[in-house]
């Protein structure tokens, strides 16, 4: 009995250390913002494009707003798990999501119920354009001849997709329309696998960002026609633009960092401030040249108004091409 | 830049004490990363990934390379000592390892692990060596049809894992493909089966079912077996603490074709680790002497699946440094940490960064052998682990699966999943039906969905493209002689018992 007592002693000591221990755990961060630790939501696995920018650009945000910055990941869903957390985290500038132009699409294409405007956006960190490969040994040299093919084989040219209704097969069903022309898309998991099916000549034709296709072009196996982009690409200074070529289209997925709606607005401030100055690191540049990406910035009004944009075209793009109703 | 040029060249570059540094460091992390139930290769090495931004590169991918290889090894001490798949790999490891244990020959069992890890880890780095730019090209004629073949390979072979009623193998495998489809459909995004739960958009998770169907419900039997007897311990007695004769003898075969069969896997794009280990122990149990004792304790059931899977490893290797393909995530966070460094790995890899392929490749003999001895010495320790008192153990064990399920993904979705496997497990190993089955039928299902439908999608809808393709077609061919194989030569044996009995 004795002994029963004793060791009920202790459970409520625990109990009590726990109960106290809690609270602080919540932050007394009345001070200056920040004032702990930020963490920056990629709903995304690690590994892919997205996080290893968030991890590029993590430690120099932590650099300049002196507080520890963590990239979590928390994938799932096509980037709804990872949004919806942030969405719904407090609207204290502490967690912040990374959300790109699949967001966009997946509001209209998935089953999740999660708009743009329940995010305050805070600034692109980049975006990059698309362009359009084939297979080395293909007969195509140019755009024009591939786009020919096209017309008079309805159907015939074998396009893969990373996965279907997302952003290249929406551009490419997009281009097609634009075109008059019919190809056959092919789905795949993701660039990686999509670009190797162009390389081992399963697929005729990928739209991909260099930065997917640069192994396989590098090593000769497969070659870009065409960007989908206004400029050229500073990396491959050679292939026109579609617009170059008559094609008035063009399609790039953009990256940015964003914030639950109610966040206040000084924060949001501090916070675009930041990345402004964050973008201006030379290793940065340095770094995110070499993935291809170009480091575009916009800041939160322009970056709000640029997504509003992107918004009404895809959802238009969608209907157009068929992929919703 | 020719193979003794480019070996002496990877000394030096190995040898530099920095890199031998990070070469242990690797294995170290690698090694708990691979006994601590879920929190696999891609969460470590990704958390990791940041650190080597700002040193040398090629440090910093001798360190990656070396967390993959430790977590080859880890992962087999926690499914032989507690059945608990360290990471989905392991989990063949499980069926006989854990019966060693169970018998207190967990030692033993630890020690084949380590040793035929060992041998087939550095035989396949040496394949790797001699093979590569040659075997890459391999990669590129495995397309759509060639996948989906390997899958209906891989199916076939799992009703070769079973080592009870036949019937409810293959219950276990159907439930596994049924399971496997839940997720979004693959050609038309639209999802299944996920009853509003975005989480199980892309399906329900490897990790957390396996570490509840075998985790899980291993504690929950033990918990009632120690209801009903008096077994403080998991295990009464420890014989020895490493292989004796008999025990190489009995594993050599195996060793030797895990590594085959593992490297061949790992080189094909799309092969991993965890199909390398089921098909080693597939075959084994064809080839083995006394295929009656797989499942129950055999040593070689453990040496065949640990040989292959450590040879898959380095077979992976291949795809991504000739021809820059990534064949599975951990591969995908190697290939991003290398584009960071504004390296691209590809057929011209060799000729632009000599250092960083002969270095990395060379590390890894360092980083097997390294293992080896880091391994070797904790037996001793692990085995120490099954002497404490249950009910101390079985709340750890717990604990870490909880916090294991947690930290793969941040999601508490997939601890809820763990949890109700747990408890689907112990029904299941109450009414004896094996959960290995539902597991591997769980991972391939969706590859031969996948790849089947694509494959249909290129031919417009014509089955004929499996007759149009030779690889394709050849390994159609094998499965199907398997399959029929198993009841013949039960009828066979059966002819000759009888035979044997008139006379």
């Amino acid at each position: 009995m004795k002994r029963h007592g004793r060791s009920r002693k202790y459970l409520w000591v625990i109990l009590a250390i726990v109960l106290l221990a809690l609270p602080s755990t919540s932050g007394f961060a009345a001070d200056k913002f920040p004032s702990k630790q930020i963490t920056f939501v990629v709903p995304w696995a690690p590994g892919g494009r997205t996080d290893i920018v968030a991890r590029l650009i993590a430690p120099i945000y932590e650099k300049i707003l002196g507080q520890p910055v963590v990239v979590v990941n928390k994938p799932g869903a096509t980037g709804y798990v990872g949004l919806k957390s942030v969405a719904m985290a407090r609207p204290d500038g502490y967690t912040l999501g990374i959300a790109s132009t699949t967001f966009i699409l997946s509001q209209y294409t998935g089953e999740s119920k999660i708009r743009w405007e329940e995010f305050k956006w805070i600034g692109q960190f980049y975006s990059t354009a698309y362009g359009i490969w084939v297979n080395s040994e293909s007969p195509w040299k140019t755009i024009e001849e591939l786009i020919d093919y096209a017309r008079k084989n309805p159907g015939k040219l074998k396009h893969g997709n990373s996965g279907h209704g997302a952003l290249q097969h929406l551009l490419a069903e997009g281009l097609s329309k634009d075109l008059g022309i019919k190809m056959t898309q092919i789905s795949y998991k993701g660039d990686g696998p999509m670009t190797v099916a162009l390389g081992s000549k399963e697929v005729d034709v990928v739209t991909a960002p260099l930065v997917s296709a640069r192994a396989l072009m590098e090593a000769g196996m497969i070659r870009a026609l065409a960007m989908a982009s206004d400029k050229r690409s500073p990396n491959l200074p050679d292939v026109p633009t579609l617009k170059e070529r008559g094609i008035n289209f063009t399609g790039e997925v953009f990256e940015g960092l964003g914030a639950p709606k109610d966040t206040p607005d000084e924060t949001i401030a501090i916070l675009e401030n930041a990345l402004e100055k964050a973008r201006k690191d030379p290793g940065l540049g340095e770094a995110l040249k070499k993935l291809d990406v170009v480091l575009e910035f916009r800041n939160h009004k322009d970056y709000t108004a640029y997504i509003d944009q992107q918004d009404k075209r895809y959802h238009e793009l969608l209907k157009v091409v068929g992929l919703i109703k | 830049m020719d193979l003794l040029h480019g070996l002496t060249y990877a000394f030096s570059v190995t040898f530099q004490l920095n890199n031998l540094l990070f070469a242990f460091v690797g294995c170290v992390i690698g090694t708990l990363v691979g006994v601590l139930p879920g929190i696999g290769p891609v969460a470590a090495i990704s958390l990791l990934l940041p650190t080597t931004f700002r040193g040398d590169v090629v440090s910093g991918l001798i360190m990656l390379a070396g967390i993959f290889y430790g977590t080859q090894y880890g992962g087999s001490t926690t499914s032989i000592l507690v059945n608990i798949p360290g990471e989905a790999a392991s989990v063949v490891t499980c069926l006989d390892g854990y019966q060693m244990a169970r018998k207190g020959r967990a030692g033993p069992a630890l020690g084949m692990a380590a040793f035929a890890s060992f041998i087939a880890g550095t035989f396949s780095i040496i394949l790797l060596t001699l093979v590569a730019p040659p075997l890459a090209k391999l990669g590129l004629y495995f397309g759509s049809p060639e996948f989906a073949a390997m899958a209906v390979l891989g199916l076939t072979l799992l009703t070769s894992l079973s080592s009870g009623s036949m019937v409810k193998a293959l219950m276990m495998a159907t439930a596994g493909l049924i399971v496997g489809a839940v997720g979004v459909d693959p050609g038309m995004g639209t999802p299944r089966f996920t009853f509003g739960i975005y989480e199980l958009e892309d399906g329900v998770g490897l990790a957390p079912a396996a570490m509840g169907l075998f985790g899980i419900a291993e504690v929950l039997a033990n918990l009632e077996e120690s209801l009903e007897g008096e077994r403080t311990t998991l295990v009464e007695k420890v014989k020895g603490l490493l292989p004796n004769l008999q025990d190489w003898k009995d594993s050599a075969i195996a060793i030797i074709q895990g590594t085959f069969t593992g490297f061949f896997i790992g080189v094909i794009p799309g092969g991993n680790s965890i199909i390398a280990s089921i098909s080693s122990y597939a075959l084994q149990k064809r080839i083995s002497k006394h295929p009656e004792k797989m499942g129950t304790g055999a040593i070689e059931g453990v040496a065949a699946p640990e040989a292959a899977n450590n040879a898959a490893t380095g077979g992976a290797f291949i795809p991504l440094l000739t021809l820059g393909i990534p064949t599975s995530p951990v591969m995908a966070l190697l290939l991003g940490a290398f584009m960071i460094h504004g390296i691209v790995p590809g057929p011209l890899l060799i000729r632009n960064n000599p250092d960083l392929f002969w270095g990395l490749i060379f590390s890894m003999y360092v980083g097997n052998i390294m293992l080896l001895i880091l391994n070797l010495p904790l037996i001793g320790m692990w085995v120490k682990v099954l002497k404490i008192p249950y009910k101390i153990l079985f709340p750890l064990i717990l604990l870490f699966c909880l916090i294991g399920a947690y930290t793969l993904n941040n999601s508490p979705v997939e601890v809820g999943v763990m949890v109700f496997f747990g408890f689907v497990g112990f029904l299941m190993k109450k009414f004896d039906y094996e959960p290995a089955l539902f597991i591997l039928a769980l991972v391939m299902g969706p590859i031969l969905e996948e790849s089947l439908r694509r494959s249909l999608a290129l031919s417009g809808g014509n089955l004929m493209i499996f007759l149009h393709r030779p690889i394709a077609l050849s390994i159609l061919l094998f499965s199907f002689l398997l399959l029929v194989s198993l009841p013949i030569t039960r009828m066979i044996r059966k002819r000759s018992e009888l035979t044997s009995q008139e006379r």
